[in-house]
């Protein structure tokens, strides 16, 4: 339990007598406020075109996404429009595709080689992304210290014992990581989905030609032929290293002659959306539905627990090829290339186990005597569901959804990999496993391994921050008590 | 206070459901209610019988105490009143609502009227909201008024009960028991309740902050005309702050009246074993000290006729076995207790198998009991009840039947047995309420009619007096 400390204004704070509304907490000492939001202003700023152009797309895709509309010009047009906000984030700020003219790089940003400009623009998005969030750290702490009545509230405890959770740190380092690169995916690739893979003879880039001494054009297509990487030491491209057509690889190139790195962004992010979709649809599920067996127990729980036993039954992966081949074709089986219906299909099997993770907390929750205080002065059920016993839940959400998020991603790139799932030749991270198997042993182990380590690195990274939210909740827990995701029952 | 005089209200109606009560009159009135709880589980079992059909009047403006031993129902009681659980029968009316069939609107309207004061403040604020939130909510649900007047209304009620303004944006966490118990209260006075159900208040609380507790429930009760119901197990406690007294036993209120009376001049067997546990009472009720013998019996499986029956040293007996000492009734008393245990226990499904092929589980238990109850000198199995001049011929008879039929497993049986010899009107008829004194105390007990001694002349008679 901490006080106000060091405040720059001990006056101004002083005078506040702790039951004032934040809006004139912070009119009364509005300095600190107005820094943070200048600051934070100005950093959105750097990415405002970005951020606009995505939600015209989203825009476009959602109408495009209704069956039977109309061609969404307005809003495509708005999309265009958008694009051409500069952002300083963006692969047209930072170039990294040029080539040599014999003299000097053309196209690169300030004329540096590639890869150097590559890295250079990498690392601004990652500067850029650690930025954003220490500074929404600060303005949380300024809030905390500055303008929030309550001197100290259960929560920063919970926050406290977080950040001395190094696990769960490294947890959450990882997971950001990853949420980075899909968000910034089309940024962040060498080159681009469209260019590399969606219509590689659609698209020229210009090389230096040995041969001839002077700057040669060429289509994506041939350039990929040339620069497969099929395990033998003239046929592979590894990884940090140039093809033929001067075009730089991160990660190698898969057995296509594409860009795994961009790949790999682009995968990143279908992952990220059908585990958070998912996810979600599971959590929202589950806990509505554990949230009603725990307040109404009796006849209502008796049919959920009947209701997730039948759906439990299902055989889950049957019910996926059935309905992918059922589905495709159909416009909600195309809708983000087969990403949501996948989703779906994980979010309506996979809820019941979530449930049951969630009942035995709810149902303790239910049996505390506040929820009976709240009963007795007419608290409607809606309400007491939602103030008395869903925050008591959160945690087990947190902890459950983290996890299963994780083990949505090894599905999806299990399923890529049996040729399952999201439609080729959408990236996906299972797929480039696939693709690299034959080549495990040979120079271009890249392939595989490269998107192997990712997915347990990334499913680590959120059993890790699973694990420190547990922790920084619930203190009692320790490591013994709580197998990863083994708490169903207790608290 | 009030309350005193104002006779037995039991005939009084109050007709609409604008009436306002005069101060005196019944505001809440319980009728035959009972609440039973049905068991889960899939071999059916006997419902237990936490509330078994009580009835009585609480005045506007009184504090009605609400005693008894824990698990004697009276905090089940409380909750049934407001509706926090539902009537298995019976009615509770107010204002000429019926509140135990209420639902919906209805049923919030009531709980806008009367409100708890739970036992544990640490269980019963919910520690993730701010003590504002959680004075605020009972406003919030019913829609009280704005925003601003909301806030300005929990200023208000946290100042009433003797907190401060910046006490809003703290959570309970941060407070001591006694302040918990001080948001507790406030939360149930948002609403302006006429009637606010005290679920033992201060039992959880250090004795230092007891006292202040209930002086601030009574400067508030002064205050705001509130009327309390005061569930307790603490008897000094409800001395002090309740006009009249209920006393519960096994889901039945077995006396009724106005405290002091009850407190000085026990009328039911019960109020007075109960009183003189009370460390140093019994010096004033110039009376030995009786002492309560075992545990109550399980509401699953209340003793037939009186439910004190068990245990009550006023108990009738039969004209035969009059000459039996106080020592033997205790003994035959406490083989009747452990044959009724015997007979209720929750038995698994081998064991109720064993029973019906006449195998005999627990013979050997039954021996011990035995012995040591009537010295028996370890005769074998043949041997009977001792004839240490303790029992007589015809009430050893009796007790060696019964010791057969707990022998061969025939627990019922056995208990038949015990109470077909020395059981009397105690063990058939649950007894009625007997109005006894001037001021329309109750009292439900057999022995309140002409036919019998009074509790009390027997009791001393059997127990005797200190000094004479
Ligand atoms: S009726 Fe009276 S005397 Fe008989 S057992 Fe009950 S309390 Fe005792």
């Amino acid at each position: 339990m901490s006080t106000i400390t060091d405040s720059e204004d001990p006056a101004a704070i002083a005078a506040l007598d702790g039951t004032e509304s934040f809006l004139e907490r912070v009119l009364a000492y509005p300095r600190p406020a107005a820094v943070w939001t200048v600051v934070a202003l100005a950093l959105f700023a750097l990415e405002a075109g970005a951020v606009a152009h995505f939600v015209a797309t989203l825009l476009v895709d959602l109408v495009r996404a209704l069956p039977g509309t109309y061609d969404p010009a307005a809003f495509s047009r708005l999309a265009s429009a958008t694009a051409q906000v500069p952002t300083l984030l963006s692969r047209e700020t930072i170039p990294n595709a040029g080539y040599w003219n014999g003299r000097s790089f053309v196209g690169t940003f300030l004329q540096l080689p590639p890869h150097l400009a590559w890295f250079l623009r990498v690392g601004l998005v990652y500067v850029y992304s650690f930025a954003f969030v220490a500074w929404i750290w600060v303005g949380f702490d300024r809030y905390r210290r500055y303008y929030r009545a309550a001197d100290w509230s259960p929560r920063d405890d919970v926050i406290d014992r977080f950040r001395n959770h190094y696990w769960g740190i490294f947890g959450l380092v990882v997971v950001f990581m990853f949420v980075v690169m899909a968000v910034f995916a089309p940024a962040l690739g060498p080159t681009t989905v469209e260019k590399n893979m969606q219509n590689p003879y659609g698209h020229t880039i210009t090389h230096w030609d040995a041969e001839q001494n002077e700057p040669t054009q060429v289509t994506v297509g041939q350039a990929n032929r040339a620069s497969q990487s099929r395990g033998t030491r003239t046929n592979n491209v590894a990884p940090l290293s140039y093809d033929q057509f001067g075009r730089y690889h991160p990660f190698g190139t898969l057995p296509t002659g594409r860009d795994l790195f961009t790949f790999i962004a682009a995968g990143a992010r279908i992952s990220l959306v059908i585990g958070l979709l998912s996810v979600s649809l599971s959590i929202a599920i589950a806990s509505t539905l554990a949230l009603l067996s725990a307040y109404y127990k009796g006849a209502v729980d008796l049919s959920f627990v009947l209701l997730s036993d039948a759906v439990m039954a299902l055989p889950q992966l049957l019910l996926l090829i059935m309905l992918t081949v059922v589905l495709s074709g159909t416009w909600i089986g195309n809708l983000y290339n087969g990403a949501f219906v996948l989703a779906l299909i994980f979010a309506g099997t996979g809820w019941p186990y979530m449930w049951r993770s969630f009942r035995g907390p709810a149902l303790q929750v239910a049996q505390r005597e506040w929820v009976d205080a709240a009963r007795s002065f007419g608290q409607r059920p809606t309400a007491i569901m939602r103030k008395h016993m869903l925050p008591y839940i959160t945690g087990y959400v947190l902890i459950y959804g983290s996890m299963t998020l994780g083990g949505a991603i090894i599905a999806i790139a299990g399923l890529s990999y049996l040729g399952l799932g999201v439609n080729p030749p959408t990236p996906e991270w299972g797929r480039a496993v696939n693709a690299g198997q034959p080549y495990v042993d040979t120079v271009s182990w890249h392939i595989s391994l490269i998107p192997g380590v990712l997915i347990t690195l990334v499913v680590t990274g959120f059993n890790a921050l699973g694990d420190g939210v547990r922790d920084a909740i619930d203190p009692e827990s320790d490591s013994a008590a709580g197998e990863a995701g083994g708490r169903g029952g207790g608290a | 206070m009030s309350g005193t005089g104002a006779g037995d209200d039991t005939g009084s109606v109050v007709s609409d459901a604008d009436a306002t009560v005069e101060v005196g009159e019944p505001l809440v009135k319980v009728r035959d209610l009972k609440k039973y709880y049905e068991d889960d589980g899939f071999l059916g079992g006997k419902p237990v019988k936490a509330v078994d059909g009580v009835s009585f009047d609480i005045r506007k403006g009184e504090t009605l105490g609400l005693v008894g031993e824990s698990g004697c129902g009276k905090t089940t009681l409380g909750r049934t009143i407001l509706g926090l659980e539902s009537a298995t029968g019976g009615d509770v009316t107010s204002n000429g609502r019926e509140v135990a069939s209420l639902s919906g609107r209805e049923l919030r309207e009531w709980q806008r009227d009367a409100q708890m004061v739970f036992q544990d403040p640490d269980a019963s604020l919910n520690d993730r909201m701010t003590v504002g939130e959680i004075v605020r909510e009972p406003l919030d649900a019913h829609d009280w008024k704005g925003r601003t007047e909301r806030k300005e209304r929990v200023f208000e009620l946290l100042d009433l009960v003797g907190l401060n303004e910046e006490h809003y944006y703290r959570y309970p966490h941060q407070f001591s028991g006694g302040q918990r118990q001080r948001v507790g209260i406030a939360r149930a006075l948002a609403l302006e309740p006429e009637f606010i159900v005290l679920d033992e208040p201060v039992s959880a609380l250090d004795v230092s902050v007891q006292a202040r507790v209930i002086n601030l429930l009574e400067d508030l009760q002064a205050e705001l005309g509130l009327t309390y119901l005061f569930i307790a197990h603490d008897l000094s406690v409800v001395r002090h702050i309740a006009d009249r007294v209920a006393v519960m036993y096994l889901g039945d209120i077995v006396e009724l009246g106005d405290t002091e009376a009850v407190y000085t001049d026990p009328a039911h067997p019960y109020t007075a074993s109960l009183l003189s546990a009370i460390p140093g009472s019994h010096t004033e009720t110039e009376r030995r000290r009786i002492t309560l013998r075992g545990t109550p019996p399980s509401p699953r499986d209340p003793p037939q006729g009186c439910r004190f029956a068990t245990r009550c040293p006023a108990k009738v007996r039969p004209a035969e076995f009059d000459d039996l000492s106080a020592t033997a009734w205790e003994r035959i008393d406490a083989l009747h207790t452990v044959l009724r245990e015997r007979q209720n226990a929750e038995s698994g499904l081998g064991e109720q198998l064993k029973r019906r092929l006449g195998l005999a589980a627990n013979a050997s238990d039954i021996e011990e009991v035995v012995d040591d109850l009537f010295e028996r000198d370890g005769g074998g199995a043949g041997g009977g009840p001792g004839d240490d001049g303790l029992l007589t011929d015809a009430a050893r008879t009796a007790v060696e039947d019964a010791v057969r039929f707990a022998r061969q497993g025939d627990d019922a049986e056995a208990t038949a047995v015990l109470r077909e010899a020395f059981g009397s009107v105690c063990n058939r008829e649950r007894p009625e309420d007997h109005v006894v004194g001037d001021d329309g105390r109750t009292s439900a007990c057999v022995r309140h009619t002409d036919e019998y001694d009074e509790p009390t002349v027997v009791i001393d008679r059997r127990y005797g007096r200190d000094d004479d």
